[in-house]
């Protein structure tokens, strides 16, 4: 009997759909950091003057009290560090390498820290934060999204519906502001902001309890914008699954609603979900830096206000390096996920 | 085949609640099934074939609305009830769907087998082991002439066909009374259509199985069929035994859809009948075939005509009634 | 059909006001708004200044009028320069085929993944001084274009495999006209919304920037004022009108634009999906 069936599941099979799929992703990886980066190099030359005495100038203007060998070095370091002398495209080639061996050169405002040490040190902070208000935020908006869409007529699903359309379109900083109004002065629960020293790590509970301290409340202006995103976007698109074909024909089998909402079309809405994560990483991250921002919030967005402050060039150019290089990886890593979720990826297309 | 009378459509009314108005999709429909037999119901795209069936299901959800009417499952309502009993006692286990053959009625990222073992598991109160569930399944599905490889791939590996084929199975795997199938060859090619058809045949046969077949192809429909009910409009305008049907139809929608069948050495020019069906938000009065009818009286134009049982068929025209 | 006060509604109601008060409004005003001293220092909310007074000195309610206009009026040029931009590239990614369409894609798609503001933060604390309306729209509006075209480019493929394009196509229509005649008339919803959508970000960006105090211009907006607040610790000081009126007014704009946006929505898209 003739097979309709082309099935081939064979280990290797798989395993080079897997493979393949990873390969392709990492290319397109390395050439959206290429083309970041190449943005990044084109916006620090775009000021018409020469970006070196303006620097210097903006410094000595900031902070006087810089003796004039340390002056010397300042400009040395600066001129070494844009090449201006050379040609345009070898000061490309040399900013590529430089972000290549994660060499972004001194800090202006902490010189002679390297940038790299000083982003190394604040990272971790930004990280923690992230991944937990994004995890959190994540899984919530798309659950209820799911289960308003499903419960299209229900009260709870349109009041969800209103509320986050009322606070989606809020920008970050004006969250903030409202959350930091609220709780610092309406109801002063939350200490913690002012840029005194940062907490030294440690496996204590003391140190915990220091980070939730500092942490909570811009962890919730995160978690409040970003679950009323993804409840949005999952809402609408859950609003159009419920209309395929599968989705009746689980009903018309009397399966559970459990199984329809969680099997169904949770399992069904998981996948764009995962792709639109990915590419709103770069969105959340920024969001997630004003926020550090307003908050002064001890990770990159710190970093961000006192380089803004101390006219730290160089910082700013490796907290840019690393948000590009760094969004694009998680995204990376993240799309790893997918032939595990993905049986048409592991299988093969047909038809 | 048994006289036994397995369900019976009480004039059954019904249709959507659209912005514009009230479309009337089924207009008081009285069908008896006969246990065991198949039925074939034959219509054109739009007359009401598959809101009927929705209704018979019971599967009846906004803005379809059920207006009047009842349907009898072995002398016992079931339409109009209450959604929890239809889920727990009838659907799949007594009467079961088997849906058009283009829809994707698969879950894309699970496999066959987990469609199998879901909605057994839904329905059998015991706790069966996943091995042998999986023995039921493959029996089931050997029975039934499918390859049991076909249990570990995901939809979008299999043919059109085979999906149809596995719908088959899966409608059937709880042994049901009656199974509705609503269009379910349509969009294939005519090998697999024959397969199909075969399988609805040996359904009946081997477990005594009453089977609804809709379709627009009354050629289709006269392969396997037993009886057909003529729909138009959202009426049940004739029913017979396929040979009446073809030989000798009584309402003159019947006999223009069989007159505009080709034969085969036939050079007779065929007719195509005028007009178009109604607009259902607002539907003629009387008779709702009477604008296109060659027969047309004066009382069709503004009374609805009765049912009438001649011998064993059954027409609603007012032909046969004075 | 009863009529009900739907959101949207109140939203537009909402806009309507804000319109009125920052455009008409602000044209009233009995002193510049920005000029410092004009009114006693640090004067809570009364019926005499509304809004209160700030440390400058300057009155609130004239100058959240003044700064809502140019808010809006910088969100519009940075929304029409970004949706050219977004309508030209996401209509040639729809079109296109093959190696061009990857290649479409693909640049549409690291716009949206790279991360906007630490780069514009960084343009912009080079440019500081050089600033005008015209660039800092320019400078937002080229960030501003990815997540639109990406929009365009999906209903642009959706036309290009409806029958009518095969057959336009057949009968010797140009590329020019095909848009003219048959895409246009879909594609203005999406302008529409495209705008509305641009619009709503680059409020965002343009207020973020400002508190960041990387905007300044002699034109204030709503975002500097509150810069200017936060530079005098007008909340320590308990000077708390200074940030509430500002920031209300942001909520209240950006709020009102998106429930007209969802509404556009629901006419649009899912009425073009009937």
């Amino acid at each position: 009997m003739p097979s309709h069936l082309g099935i081939r599941s064979s280990v290797k099979i798989v395993a080079r759909n897997v493979l393949t799929w990873i390969l392709r992703r990492l290319i397109v990886t390395i050439l959206v950091v290429l083309i970041g980066l190449t943005l990044l190099f084109v916006a620090t030359r775009i000021s018409p003057r020469d970006p070196a005495s303006e620097l210097i100038g903006r410094i000595t203007g900031y902070g006087g009290g810089l003796s004039g060998e340390e002056l010397e070095n300042m400009r040395r370091v600066v001129l070494q560090l844009y090449g201006l002398d050379k040609p345009i495209h070898e000061q490309y080639l040399d900013f590529l390498k430089g972000v290549l061996t994660w060499n972004f050169g001194p800090s202006l405002a902490f010189f002679p820290s390297q940038v790299q040490d000083i982003i190394s040190r604040n990272i971790w902070w930004t990280i923690l934060l992230m991944i937990t208000t994004l995890v959190i935020s994540w899984a919530a908006g798309i659950l209820l999204g799911v289960l308003a869409s499903y419960f299209e007529r229900s009260r709870l699903s349109k009041a969800f519906l209103v509320l986050s359309s009322a606070l989606y379109p809020l920008p970050y900083v004006i969250l903030a502001l409202v959350l930091f109004m609220i709780f610092s002065i309406l109801i002063p629960i939350y200490k913690g902001v002012g840029g005194t020293g940062f907490v030294q790590p440690s496996l204590s509970w003391d140190f915990v309890l220091a980070v939730i301290s500092r942490a909570w409340l811009p962890a919730l202006s995160l978690i409040v914008l970003w679950i009323a995103m993804w409840f949005l976007t999952t809402y609408l698109l859950g609003l159009s699954l419920k209309r395929e074909d599968y989705i009746f024909y689980a009903e018309v089998r009397g399966l559970s609603r459990g199984n329809i909402v969680l099997g169904y079309m949770g399992k069904n809405v998981l996948l764009p979900q995962i792709t639109a994560l990915i590419l709103n990483l770069g969105n959340m991250f920024s969001g997630a830096l004003v926020t550090e921002y307003m908050f002064s919030y001890p990770g990159l967005g710190y970093l961000m206000m006192l380089a803004l402050q101390r006219a730290d060039f160089n910082l700013l150019l490796g907290i840019c390096s690393y948000s590009i290089v760094g969004v694009a990886v998680a995204g990376l890593i993240l799309d790893t996920i997918y032939p595990l979720i993905d049986p048409r990826i592991r299988y093969g297309f047909k038809e | 085949m048994s006289s036994n009378i397995i369900m019976k459509i009480n004039n059954v009314s019904g249709g959507y609640d659209t912005p514009r108005g009230f479309v009337s999709a089924v207009n008081n429909v009285k069908l008896d099934i006969l246990q065991g037999e198949i039925l074939g119901i034959a219509g054109e795209s739009g007359c009401g074939k598959s809101t009927l069936m929705k209704i018979i299901y019971g599967y009846i959800k906004p803005p379809l609305k059920l207006i009047s009417g009842e349907v009898l499952f072995e002398d016992k309502i079931i339409v109009p009830s209450d959604e929890k009993f239809l889920e727990r006692d009838i659907w799949w286990k007594k009467i079961s769907w088997i849906p058009q053959a283009a829809q994707n009625i698969f879950n894309p990222l699970k496999r066959i087998i987990d469609h199998f073992e879901e909605t057994l598991n839904t329905h059998l109160h015991k706790r069966v082991t996943k091995s042998e569930l999986r023995e039921i399944v493959e029996k089931h599905i050997i029975d039934l002439g499918l390859p049991k490889e076909v249990l570990d791939s995901y939809p979008h590996q299999l043919s059109g066909g085979m999906r149809q084929r596995v719908a088959i199975a899966l409608a059937t795997i709880l042994r049901p009374k009656i199974v509705l199938a609503d269009e379910p060859t349509s969009a294939l090619d005519v090998m697999t259509q024959k397969v199909i058809l075969h399988l609805f045949k040996k359904l009946q046969s081997t477990q005594n199985m009453t089977i609804v077949l809709v379709s627009h192809d009354i050629h289709m429909l006269s392969v396997v069929v037993d009886r057909i009910a003529v729909m138009y409009a959202g009426e049940i305008v004739e029913v017979g035994s396929i040979k009446d049907i073809f030989e000798n139809p009584l309402h003159p929608y019947t006999e223009a859809l069989i007159e505009s069948i080709p034969k085969i050495g036939e050079k007779k020019f065929i007719k195509g009948l005028g007009g178009q069906p109604p607009n259902l938000l607002n539907p003629p009065p009387g008779c709702r075939f009477h604008p296109r009818c060659r027969y047309v009286m004066e009382k069709c134009k503004n009374q609805e005509p009765p049912t009438v049982k001649i011998d064993d068929r059954i027409v609603k025209c007012w032909k046969y009634s004075s | 059909m009863k009529p009900k006060l739907k959101a949207k509604h109140v939203a537009i109601i909402i806009f309507a006001f804000i319109i009125v008060y920052s455009f008409i409004i602000s044209n009233f005003a009995p002193y510049d708004p920005t000029r410092w001293n004009t009114v006693p220092r640090d004067q809570p909310p009364s019926l005499k200044y509304p809004f209160g007074t700030t440390s400058l000195g300057q009155d609130l309610f004239w100058l959240c009028s003044l700064a809502l206009k140019n808010s809006i009026s910088m969100a519009v040029l940075t929304s029409t320069i970004g949706v050219v931009i977004a309508l030209l590239l996401g209509i040639i990614a729809g079109y296109v085929r093959g190696r061009a369409f990857a290649a479409m894609t693909f640049i549409i798609d690291s716009f949206c993944v790279i991360p906007a503001l630490p780069i514009l933060v960084l343009i912009f604390s080079l440019i500081r001084e050089s600033l005008s309306p015209l660039l800092i729209a320019l400078w937002i509006a080229v960030f501003s274009w990815a997540w639109p075209s990406r929009y365009v480019r999906s209903v642009v493929l959706s036309l290009r495999e409806r029958g009518f394009t095969y057959v336009a196509r057949f009968s010797g229509y140009g590329l020019i006209d095909l848009i003219r005649y048959h895409y246009l008339p879909y594609i203005f919803g999406l302008i529409v919304m495209s705008f509305f959508n641009i619009m709503i970000w680059a409020i965002g960006i343009e207020t973020t920037l400002a508190i960041f105090g990387l905007i300044s211009l002699a034109e204030p907006t709503l975002g500097l004022i509150i810069f200017w607040a936060m530079n005098y610790q007008a909340i320590p000081r308990n000077i708390w009108w200074w940030v509430f009126f500002p920031t209300l007014l942001l909520i209240l704009l950006c709020v009102s634009l998106y429930f007209i946006l969802l509404d556009l929505y629901r006419k649009y898209v899912l009425g073009l999906s009937q």
